[in-house]
């Protein structure tokens, strides 16, 4: 009787994470599929990518049937134009980094201003978003996100609520005191997990924070780069943590602070 | 009848001397054929070795591009599911820390991939030239020396590798067990990494504002209230009121989201009867409660690699092999003057092509192929 719940369990495993998503249709023609799972904010999400040779106007079509004919109504759509620059420069980008100079400037004559669509769907508390960007002759990439809300009600209205599906803080990573989290993913296979906090605070009150404090995680600083943004690697016996500091876009005396941990394989 | 005896000595004299003369001939050209094959097997050997690198550099950016056009769609589909407005603080971090991490990926990238990728090619190529050049140093066994320590020791050469001297040092030299200096020079020409080309782009969130019933926010937000405010007078006065409001942008409608229909003072007239944002048209109640969605627009200046500055390397691999001069006695074996001072030399060539970083979406595909080899 226990070995018949035990191999219940174990059979139930894999169908429990199928029962959640529903088959997405896929275009004809899809190569290089992929499909990942994961946790992200307050939405548990099944993510689907291909490439498709078939052109964009067939694919959004295709979509538009095949998810009605499933009871999805579309919600919203929109478009996303790409940005028409003519010049650009082949320089080390890197946020804040002043140190590396432009190297050359280049015209541009094969950029096209390709967009970007984007189409919303949702059935009860599920929800596809669907982006198709046409990349000419190279193609379709078409990305469906299918997605389950786990909305928490007083986060609705402040964003200064805590999310409380939002995972869980890390034992191993101190959280910058007085700070808010607002955003979070988790991926297995590896095992990675991102936390977002804002904070009243600037880069380098931060940055002293995580320096005095990462060493007693025992955590060991690999690299730091400190500019007008910071990151700080750490590895451990645990895996690699990566800190990233920035300024809260809008909000000159708020920081946003990544914490992205990958375990060691 | 003449005496011949003493005639075929002569003659077997001078056939031994000109036998022995071929034979020297034979052997020397012999022996500059086979220091030729010799420094034509480390020159492709060398650049077939480097232009491999080269390949799985590039096709590990590609690879790398396609990964980060794959997160650009996966964060473009997140940011488009609607939101309430009140949660738009939340997602501009997210968008802010998205960013950052996407110009560190690119980053990455030119520093920890494409940089020392680069350099290792040029490394590669030296490693394998000198390898193969034929270094035929005698390794000496030292005075009362067992002969399995002599066999386990390394060479002076082998040493020389394992320390990765070539790298730095453009020659290998060694004297032969007679004395003889011996010679081999590697001299490799490969491009630095000549940087990427970023692709900016833009992620759109996408809020709505519930106009009735309203969700009231408590903290402040940045979604501009003009297209919801022109979109719900829009609405009112299509059927048949009269909506009127000053919709400002949103640094001075700080005070919360939803409040986009309280704060720029929107009010509703007309019909037969209307309070608040309810009008009767007709004897028909009318509220305009759909959601309005707004667009914020958030700009990322590296969304993947657009293209590599430079395309197909090529890697040139050059080998010169110098010997020690043999004195047989009767022939002074070495090449002729102008052989003795350079030595023997072989180039190769060899290009990357056949696949594309240039994004979004990269083709994984870079193979080498070797493009012509020359000597002297």
């Amino acid at each position: 009787m226990f070995i018949f719940m035990i191999l219940g369990f174990i059979c139930w495993i894999p169908l429990a994470s199928a029962a959640i998503f529903e088959k997405l249709p896929i275009a004809y023609g899809a190569k290089d599929v992929y499909t990942e799972e994961s946790l992200k904010n307050s939405y548990t999400l099944k993510t689907t990518g291909y490439t498709t040779d078939a052109k964009a106007e067939e694919v959004i079509t295709f979509y538009k049937k095949q998810l009605a004919l499933n009871n999805w109504q579309l919600s919203k759509d929109s478009t996303v134009e790409a940005p028409s620059q003519e010049v650009r420069t082949s320089s080390y980008y890197y946020p804040g980094d002043e140190e590396r100079s432009t190297k050359i400037v280049e015209e541009n004559p094969r950029r096209k201003n390709q967009p970007i669509e984007s189409f919303y769907f949702t059935k009860g508390n599920s929800f596809v978003s669907l982006v198709v960007a046409d990349q000419d002759e190279k193609g379709r990439f078409v990305t469906a996100i299918q997605g389950l809300t786990a909305d928490c009600k007083e986060c609705l209205k402040d964003s200064n609520v805590e999310d409380s599906s939002l995972a869980k803080d890390l034992q191993f990573v101190p959280r910058y005191p007085g700070s808010l989290k607002v955003g979070s993913e988790e991926k297995k296979n590896p095992k990675r997990v991102r936390l977002t906090y804002t904070a009243q605070a600037g880069i380098d009150d931060a940055v002293d924070y995580f320096l005095s404090a990462m060493p007693s995680f025992d955590w060991k600083l690999e690299h730091k780069r400190i500019s007008q943004n910071a990151n700080l690697i750490y590895t451990g016996l645990r895996g690699r943590a990566v800190l990233t500091i920035v300024n809260m876009p809008g909000e000159p005396d708020k920081v946003v602070i990544g914490v992205s941990y990958e375990a060691k394989k | 009848m003449k005496s011949r005896k003493s005639q075929i000595a002569v003659f077997l004299i001078v056939a031994v001397v000109v036998l022995l003369m071929a034979v020297m001939v034979t052997v020397n050209i012999g022996k500059i054929a086979l220091t030729k094959t010799r420094t034509g097997n480390a020159s492709d050997a060398g650049c077939l070795a480097g232009c491999s690198i080269h390949s799985i550099t590039l096709n590990v950016i590609a690879w790398q591009n396609t990964k980060m056009f794959q997160e650009y769609c996966a964060e473009l589909a997140l940011f488009a599911v609607p939101k309430t407005i009140c949660q738009e603080p939340k997602w501009r971090a997210e968008w802010a820390i998205w960013d950052a991490a996407q110009a560190a990926w690119y980053g990455y990238i030119w520093d920890q991939i494409g940089s020392p990728g680069y350099q290792a090619a040029e490394d590669t190529a030296k490693q394998f030239a000198y390898s193969n050049s034929g270094v035929d140093e005698a390794k000496v066994r030292l005075p009362f020396e067992p002969y399995l320590t002599w066999l386990q020791r390394k060479s002076t050469f082998e040493e020389w590798m394992d320390d990765e001297r070539y790298k730095h040092q453009g020659s290998y030299k060694w004297t032969d067990t007679q004395g003889g200096a011996n010679e081999v020079d590697v001299d490799v020409e490969a491009p630095h990494f000549p940087g990427l080309i970023p692709e900016p782009g833009a992620l759109v969130g996408v809020y709505f504002d519930e106009i009735t019933p309203c969700v009231e926010c408590t903290t402040c937000c940045s979604v501009d209230c003009v297209p919801s405010v022109t979109e719900i007078m829009g609405c009112y006065n299509a059927a048949g009121a009269t909506a009127t409001a000053t919709p400002e942008s949103h640094t001075s409608v700080c005070k919360g989201c939803c409040s986009c229909t309280a704060n720029t003072g929107l009010t509703i007239t007309g019909g037969e009867t209307s309070w608040g944002t309810t009008i009767i048209v007709n004897g028909v109640k009318f509220t305009c409660a759909m959601p309005v969605w707004s667009e914020i627009i958030y700009p990322c200046p590296i969304v993947y690699i657009y293209d590599i500055v430079s395309d197909n390397p090529e890697i040139e691999v050059e080998t010169t092999r110098i010997e020690a001069s043999r004195d047989l006695g009767l022939w002074n074996m070495q090449y002729n003057a102008s052989l003795a001072k350079s030595g023997v030399t072989s180039k190769a060539k060899a290009k990357t092509s056949g696949g594309s970083v240039a994004g979004p979406i990269g083709n994984p595909s870079y193979d080498c192929e070797l493009k012509d080899t020359d000597g002297e």
